[in-house]
């Protein structure tokens, strides 16, 4: 009797050799790049490629957009995840598939759209800059509204699977016991999907910070206004490769940092 | 249950395999040079300064239509970074650059020197109808956003040095740098830049949707665009016949209807 489990798991542990070389080409094929990025690093001279006035500019705006981006798709994304998992009302799989568009939908189009909305000529765009003259395009205001229009869906994504997740019993139990929907939502939900809000906070953040197409085509390309951390990778490839290597290794190292921090999380319900 | 299970696995897996063949074979035509006798034939790559866009795509399809073996292949960017491309070994037959000093590292390598076989000097382009009145390249200080090409592709750097030969200095954060001519020229025409500085051919190129405003001959300056072929070429037959096309007089014909000047 105690023979079965010692076979079971022998039989885990072989890896079939037709799933086995295809998954280490996958793996090879996603690190190969990294490392060739790092063998491209100037490691010497790292420190003053990263103190450049045009890197410093590009990772204080990419820093500082990005966090508005993050907040801004938290304030609107976990209200709109709520709706979508816990009221029932016609258009919802509409409303839900438009939600997460821009995860799918090219950056530059994205661009292309938020110009033709936003842009100084724009459905909305021109009524507001001819009534109080304000523009979203070439203003960091415009960053932030590119990075959180992309980075919603994020937010969106995880949150509402979590809501849909939780047993809701619990929450019943508490308002049964007299708990108002203030203190449920603060003491039975908000901790149940804590977890994934912080896993969807950081895979957004990640993408704002990354994002190129939807911001160079509506906010521009302009130093120290718009020019994030990606656009001046782009910009300087040809002129100061040095620095764009720099500023990509900057991105890796943050990106590796966010997946390191989640471990997992927004994939495997722990 | 069994054996019918194991033979649709297979069969998925037969169906994968010969996808995979069909793949490479598609890969393999497309890339295959087929020299025909004295007949030239084949895929030639050409990458081209993006000011070329339209041009090269009438020259391209009348030079398919004189040699129907050749399938001319084009690709367009700022000169500087395919000059970049080249450096890191992209598959180009022929460089169409906007700036001779960008083909020097290749030229050297090259079986043949390198032509040059059109020119355009530079304008200011303005929103259609030049909504805010600009006459000068002083005026391009007093908008809100200029529109440049990066300071390293030709564009960018013709116009970074007719700004300076004629003292107008804008201040950084209000020039937006696009990566080509072409994409200078949209952020004027869809996006929200007040004005640029791009090709005069590109401004031609635009139509009604942008307003050219010339910049007198004293500040201005005069691209010359070059074609050279590159040592590496693949198709060896093909790429001499289309670098001696754009000196007949159809192609200059052509590159005339587009706004360019020939030699």
């Amino acid at each position: 009797m105690r023979l079965q489990p010692l076979q079971r798991k022998r039989g885990a542990r072989r890896v079939p050799v037709l799933l086995l070389i295809p998954a280490v080409f996958a793996i090879v094929f996603l690190v190969v790049p990294i490392i060739g990025l790092l063998q491209k690093v100037v490691w010497g001279d790292l420190f003053h490629d990263l103190t450049t006035p045009q890197a410093r500019a590009a990772i204080a705006l990419s820093l500082r957009c990005s966090l508005w981006a993050t907040v801004l798709a938290v304030l609107f994304g976990v209200p709109l995840a709520w709706l979508l998992a816990r009221v029932e009302f016609r258009g919802r799989a509409v409303v839900r598939a438009l939600a997460l568009l821009p995860l799918v939908l090219p950056p530059v189009v994205g661009g292309v759209a938020l110009l033709s909305a936003f842009g100084r000529r724009g459905l909305i765009g021109e009524p507001l800059d001819a009534a109080f003259g304000i523009h979203f395009t070439f203003t960091a205001t415009g960053v932030v509204l590119a990075e959180t229009f992309v980075a919603l869906p994020f937010v969106v994504i995880t949150v509402e699977a979590a809501l849909r997740a939780m047993d809701r019993r619990l929450e019943d139990a508490a308002s049964t016991l007299g708990a108002s929907r203030f203190t449920v939502l603060r003491r039975i939900t908000f901790p149940a999907i804590a977890p994934a809000l912080s896993g969807g906070v950081a895979l957004a953040w990640a993408r704002a910070l990354g994002e190129f197409g939807a911001t160079i085509t509506f906010a521009g390309n302009i130093e120290g206004r718009t020019r994030t951390a990606p656009l001046a990778v782009y910009l300087l490839l040809d002129s100061q490769p040095q620095t764009a290597i720099a500023l990509s290794l900057v991105m890796v190292a943050i990106c590796i940092g966010v997946l390191t921090l989640l471990r997992g999380r927004w994939l495997v319900r722990q | 249950m069994g054996p019918a299970r194991v033979f649709s696995r297979w069969r998925c897996a037969a169906a994968a395999v010969g996808l995979l063949a069909l793949a490479s074979a598609g890969c393999a035509t497309s890339s295959s040079t087929s020299g025909n006798g004295s007949q030239v034939g084949g895929v030639i790559v050409v990458a081209a300064a993006s000011s070329l866009t339209e041009a090269f795509q009438t020259i391209a399809t009348d030079f398919e239509a004189l040699h129907p073996q050749v399938t001319v292949d084009l690709t367009f960017d700022s000169s500087s970074r395919i000059a970049a491309q080249i450096d890191e070994g992209a598959p180009i037959d022929l460089f169409a650059s906007a700036d001779e000093a960008l083909v020097e590292p290749v030229v050297d390598l090259s079986p043949r020197p390198a032509t040059a076989f059109a020119m355009s000097d530079l304008q200011i382009v303005t929103k259609s109808g030049n909504p805010l009145g600009i006459r000068s390249l002083s005026d391009l200080a007093s908008v809100d956003v200029v529109a440049l090409c990066a300071p390293k592709a030709p564009c960018g750097k013709y116009a970074d040095e007719i700004l300076a030969g004629s003292g107008v200095a804008l201040s950084a954060d209000h020039i937006t740098r696009a990566d080509s001519a072409k994409a200078t020229l949209g952020a004027v025409t869809y996006g929200d830049a007040d004005a640029g500085i791009v090709y005069s051919t590109d401004v031609l190129a635009a139509g009604d949707n942008a307003t050219g405003v010339v910049i007198p001959k004293a500040h201005n300056h005069t691209a010359i665009y070059v074609i050279v072929q590159i040592v590496n070429t693949k198709n060896k037959m093909a790429a001499p016949s289309f670098m001696a096309y754009l000196s007949s007089p159809e192609a200059k014909a052509t590159l005339r209807s587009f706004g360019f000047s020939t030699p």
